[in-house]
């Protein structure tokens, strides 16, 4: 019979000494499967200096690990070879001993190399069969009855697989979980602290229930979706069984990977009850892999945790928000948010009465709900399946796993098509060698400090990739000598490759197919009217787009196998070359570049208005694409209508992408939401963007600030907007030194406060006016308002709204001291020496263009000024530092600031 | 010149004429210069002699306080320097506040009700006054307003406070004053030459003007161009000062304790400050406006207007001064 069906995960198990895959998938009919391939034995290559003594080292002390041996010609991975070399193939009955042979066979002085020693078996079996995550297949075989094993619908041994042609994602069965753990002091320990609730959201709904949230102990709530239970051990038995009669693919949460699995899994144990969460008889892994993170293998099925997803996507700026908690999330991506219950709050409703249990019940229920819907109503996940389908990656490991590991499984597959075969990853000494190798990176520019207009926006389409196939770069066209008589092609750095005369590279071959691929699916995007089927091509070309990219990434990385330092700096090599050739290039033609990066150039087109601008910008296109290699093309990405640069990497800019475009301001290396500022940072450092980028000018946007430190001075700002939040990450006692927030909480604990903040909570704070240190003048919003406590201005002043606004307004030249009026300058020397009042400068009128010099003379010194903030001291604080901020205090003149005043 | 016919001028008979053989002529011409004419007939005894001998070869030992020129100061070096004279005048003021709770201004709280601080004045304005010390910084207001008057920027002060609302108030002001010395006994007896050119007299000390600074003998060779020099001799402090390049009273000088010894110019502190640490006996002043001998606070404070014009000899013993 023949099943079709998609593929989930893989894994296998050790029958009669033998080693039998098993697929888990889900099939056209919404049924689970699994299927069993039996004889495919795991194996790697080695390279033999003798080969008598090898076959008997073999017979001697593996003979009863060996399958068979057996020779094969295949090419080496790294440099260029004419010829084939001879290589013994070993076959091993498990795929636990490899490690073994293979560590034992490296330490022989007649081996000279393994190959493919360290593949994952599953993956060894996924690149051999050529299956893929997430594809779909068609299985034919028979049906297996007799086993208890595995857990799914359709249990099927397969007598062959073949690939189908078919996009869509089939219905999957999802499972949302969060559990509740009412606890009474600092962080739960899985060792001691029994979960209390475990809440489950359901899609598609389980026997008729969307939620069921299960209690570990008895309750006489009302409520149809609650299961009470005598203790948690039943709970916990009940739960098992509820994920295996619901069979779902993908199990999510909010931080489950580092927070619910690991613990419902040490709880299972603490019950003794086997951690059976998957789809076989095989328990649940959670490995601790640092302090905080753990990695997770639920068998068969897939843990997508959303936290590590809308970190990933909230850091490439899809969406704004300050704070990660799934009720600021949720809020922002499908306007819902959920009540806070802080974690010290739950032992409380625990153990209240039934009006505060009905209230932690819901609390749990919205946690699980809310994952649900913020997977069902965006699309998160399709972009990884379309990675898995082409890295061949199964679709838990796109997720969890880093890039190297998408395109080493991809290479391994390339490689092995075409007679190759690849390196092990480097081992502890080879690790040591690679770090000794110097690496260089891309040219980054000197910008051109400032606000500038009309800036052409140019970039090299995916330039490292280019570079490759332009130059045919590649670990099995890499030379290590010159040699004579081939083809060669000799880089910038004189390193050199054969050219694609004499070989293709395997490199430059596949990018050209991943580039070629995603041209083509980007051409029936503009043609399709589908929104569905756009989704699926757009996460396709963003997939293409991503694995050519990771390329250059990859052959720089210190632990990838194919790791060689020339390679890598061939390629930034020739980018560097060609940045440097733009640039010279449009200046001999009478432009200027204004800034530069990696693979993109800033040309100041001096155009009145956007139309010229755009004229301007694609006539140099033209004219810099007359001048490069065929592969090696640039692209006017749009035009900055004000661009503002504050350092290498930093700059925020107006870009139109095109003349009709409505613009959107950009910003590279410059944040204006960040966790411990508070609201009004966000709100005045955008606003002050808008202005210099769109509506105004540069005074305008100077007396914004003035107006808003104004406002500050005289208390008219909503104390809401300056509450600074931070949580309570470890019991006080545990904390070094003072912090504000934790200071607040003892304040509060000192006053009698009803509602004081434990481990695991946020605390709001203001910073209220007073003579004590900064530290100890925090204070709680409410309390604040109650008693019309007066901020203190000047905190806000220096050390929440300057340092940011400083770099935005150093680049335009205005120092912060401009905005603080009304400082008088003296110093003590100045009263010594002079007629009793050294000299009343008005600050405003100071500008500090140069920063640091090595000294200033004396007939220009001025006076004191902190190296940080730039605030203005009469004289040298005996502390030595600034009051505000810490910084060291040193001497300034009119244009520069110096540690050393010369007297000649 | 018959000597005892001079000492018979001036009213003095002498008992035993061999005395006269202790001095030399040119000692006999100092002696006799300085013997005060008596209008009643004295016998000259042979202890008046010895003792005028003794005073004349007596070991003076000068020192002077010579500043070193920097050619470059860092933050550093100004911020040592503040510090250096901060601890030396706290620890004047801590032995007043040794019961008083003298804390540090980063450790001010609600908790303590009544404390002592000891910080350097940063800002004066009305009736409130900024101090710092090595900790923070902070705002006290002074209450009595006879006190607030002596206070200066940059001076050291030692404060008794206490909470009034939330603001800190001092009801008393601790100034480090000079440590009390008998310095003036010892010098007392000294005669002090300030010339600009050589002359030859009985002076104890003599401080030439206008040369390249150097020590001969008793002779202190100094130049002018520095405002302040500090000369020890024997233990006791003589302040040089010149008071153009302070500009400011001497008062205020002495309460600040710290000077500079190169010549003024806009925020010129060119050269190492001098830490006044010891209390000075005397303080004779260049170039003011009038000449007169004072005292403040037990300092004896002489004033010489135009002294690079004319020469001065001062006897401290008499406390006069005489142009020559």
């Amino acid at each position: 019979m023949n099943v079709k069906f998609f593929l989930l995960d893989v894994d296998y198990d050790i029958v009669d000494d033998r080693p039998i895959i098993r697929i888990f998938g889900r099939d056209e009919n919404g049924s689970s499967v699994t299927i069993f391939v039996k004889d495919f034995f795991p194996y790697f290559y080695v390279k033999v200096k003798d080969e008598e003594k090898f076959l008997e080292f073999l017979e001697k002390n593996f003979k009863n690990l060996i399958v068979k041996v057996d020779t094969v010609e295949k090419f080496l991975p790294i440099g260029y070879q004419e010829r084939k070399t001879r290589l013994f193939r070993i076959f091993l009955k498990n795929p636990s001993k490899v490690p073994l042979v293979r560590e034992e066979l490296m330490l022989q002085d007649f081996v000279e190399n393994t190959y493919e020693a360290d593949i994952l078996f599953k993956y060894r079996f996924m690149a051999d069969k050529d299956l893929s995550g997430c594809k779909w297949y068609e299985v034919e075989g028979t049906f297996v009855n007799n086993t208890s094993v595995v857990f799914t619908n359709k249990k099927i041994e397969a007598l062959n697989i073949k690939e189908i042609d078919r996009n869509e994602i089939p219905k999957f069965k999802i499972l949302s979980i969060d559990i509740e753990v009412a606890n009474k002091e600092g962080i739960p320990d899985p060792k001691t602290h029994p979960i209390s609730i475990i809440s489950l959201a359901f899609y598609p709904e389980y026997n008729g229930m969307r939620n069921l949230v299960l209690i570990s102990k008895r309750v006489n709530v009302n409520l149809e979706y609650v299961l009470s239970f005598e203790n948690e051990k039943k709970m916990l038995e009940s739960f098992i069984n509820i994920i295996k009669d619901y069979d779902p693919d993908f199990i999510i949460g909010y931080n489950i990977n580092n927070f619910d699995i690991p613990y419902i899994i040490e709880r299972l144990k603490q019950n003794k009850i086997k951690p059976y969460l998957g789809r076989a008889k095989k328990v649940a892994k959670s490995q601790r892999i640092s302090e905080e993170r753990y990695k997770n293998t639920i068998v068969g099925r897939v843990i997508i945790d959303f936290y590590d997803i809308l970190k990933e996507f909230s850091k490439k700026g899809m969406f704004k928000t300050k704070r990660l908690g799934l009720g600021d999330v949720a809020k922002v991506l499908i306007g819902r948010g959920k009540e806070d219950v802080e974690h010290s709050e739950i032992i409380k409703l625990w153990n209240g009465d039934e009006k505060d249990l009905v209230r932690l019940i819901n609390y749990a229920k919205t946690d699980a709900e809310l994952v649900l819907e913020i997977m069902l109503s965006k699309d998160f996940i399709s972009q990884y399946i379309e990675i898995s389908r082409l890295s061949g990656l199964l679709l838990q490991d796109t997720l969890s796993g880093s890039e190297s590991s998408r395109i080493e499984q991809f290479l391994l597959k390339e490689f092995n098509k075409n007679d190759f075969v690849i390196p092990n990853k480097p081992n502890k000494r080879e690790l040591k060698e690679r770090e000794k190798q110097e690496v260089k990176g891309a040219i980054v520019l000197e910008p051109k400090i400032g606000l500038h207009e009309f800036v052409a926006y140019l970039d090299f389409k995916s330039l490292y990739p280019s570079i490759i196939i332009e130059y045919n770069i590649c670990p099995t066209t890499y030379l290590k000598n010159r040699k004579e008589g081939l083809d060669l092609i000799i880089s910038p750095i004189n390193t050199y490759f054969v050219s694609k005369n004499v070989r293709e590279g395997i490199f430059p071959r596949v990018l050209k197919r991943l580039i070629e691929e995603r041209d083509k699916i980007k051409k029936i995007m503009k043609d399709e009217k589908d929104p569905n089927k756009k989704i699926l091509l757009e996460a396709k070309q963003l997939a293409l787009k991503l694995l050519a990219n990771a390329f250059y990434g990859y052959t720089g990385f210190l632990k990838a196998r194919f790791f060689v330092a020339d390679i890598a700096n061939t390629i930034t090599a020739y980018g560097r070359y060609w940045i440097t050739n733009v640039k010279k290039f449009a200046e001999e033609i009478g432009y200027e570049i204004v800034y530069g990066d990696t693979d993109s150039i800033m040309v100041k087109t001096n155009a009145k208005s956007l139309e010229e601008a755009f004229k301007i910008g694609t006539e140099l296109e033209k004219l810099i694409n007359s001048k490069t290699p065929q592969n090696i093309k640039m692209k006017i990405e749009g035009i900055m209508k004000k661009i503002l640069f504050v350092a290498k990497k930093k700059y925020v800019g107006y870009l139109f992408e095109s003349e009709n475009d409505n613009g959107k301001i950009v910003m590279k290396g410059i944040e204006t939401i960040r966790r411990d500022w508070c609201e009004l940072v966000s709100e005045t450092l955008s606003k002050v963007i808008e202005i210099l980028l769109i509506t105004g000018s540069e005074r305008e946007a100077f007396e914004y600030v003035k107006e808003v430190f104004r406002k500050l001075k005289n208390n008219e700002i909503d104390v809401e907007k300056l509450a600074i939040v931070k949580s309570i990450s470890r019991p006080l006692n545990k904390y070094k030194g003072q912090q504000p927030h934790i200071e607040l909480v003892k304040k509060m604990m000192r006053r009698g406060d009803p509602n004081i903040p434990g481990v695991g909570d946020r605390v709001s704070y203001v910073i209220v006016a007073g003579p004590q240190k900064i530290v100890e003048r925090a204070e709680s919003v409410e309390y604040v308002k109650k008693y019309k406590i007066p901020i203190d201005a000047e905190y806000y002043i220096y050390h929440q709204l300057l340092p940011p606004l400083e770099r935005i307004f150093n680049a335009i030249g205005i120092t912060p001291s401009q905005f603080i009026t009304g400082t008088k300058q003296k110093s003590i020397i100045g009263i010594l020496l002079q007629n009793g009042n050294g000299t009343n400068k008005n600050q405003s009128n100071v500008v500090i263009k140069e920063g640091f010099v090595n000294e200033i003379n004396i007939k220009e010194l001025v006076g004191f000024m902190c190296s940080k903030c730039n605030s203005v001291y009469k004289r040298m604080p005996l502390s030595g530092v600034c009051n505000l901020c810490n910084g060291e205090i040193v001497f300034y003149s009119a244009n520069a600031k110096s540690k050393i005043i010369s007297l000649n | 010149m018959n000597r005892i016919l001079e000492l018979m001028k001036k009213g003095y008979f002498v008992q035993d004429p061999q005395i006269l053989s202790l001095l030399n002529d040119e000692e006999f011409e100092r002696f006799l210069f300085f013997l005060p004419k008596s209008n009643e007939p004295k016998i000259l005894k042979k202890e008046d002699v010895i003792t005028f001998l003794q005073k004349i070869s007596k070991k003076i030992s000068i020192r002077i306080l010579e500043p070193q020129i920097k050619q470059k100061i860092s933050n550093l070096d100004l911020l040592n320097i503040l510090r250096e004279r901060y601890n030396f005048l706290s620890s004047i003021i801590k032995k007043k506040l040794l019961f008083f709770n003298l804390i540090s201004i980063n450790k001010i709280s609600k908790k303590y009700r009544t404390f002592s601080l000891i910080g350097m004045v940063y800002e004066i304005d009305g009736k409130k006054i900024t101090i710092d010390d090595l900790s923070s910084k902070i705002d006290v207001w002074i209450e009595d307003e006879e006190k607030l008057k002596l206070i200066e920027e940059d001076c050291v002060i030692g404060v008794k406070c206490y909470w009034k609302d939330d603001e800190i108030y001092a009801n008393e002001v601790i100034f480090p004053e000079f440590e009390e010395k008998n310095n003036l006994e010892e010098i007392k007896e000294l005669r002090i030459g300030i010339f600009n050119r050589d002359i030859d007299t009985d002076a104890d000390v003599i401080i030439q003007l206008d040369r390249e600074t150097k020590i001969s003998k008793n002779k202190l060779y100094v130049n002018s161009s520095f405002p302040v020099h500090q000369i020890y001799v024997n233990n006791s402090l003589i302040l040089l000062v010149d008071i153009r390049h302070v500009n400011f009273s001497i008062e205020k000088f002495l309460k600040l304790r710290l000077v500079t010894s190169k010549s003024s110019k806009i925020l010129d502190f060119g050269g190492d400050f001098f830490l006044i640490k010891d209390k000075p006996s005397l303080i004779i002043t260049l170039n003011s406006d009038r000449e007169e001998i004072n005292k403040i606070n037990d300092i004896f404070l002489i004033s010489l207007a135009n002294s690079l014009e004319n020469n001065y000899l001062i006897d401290l013993k008499e406390e006069i001064f005489i142009k020559i």
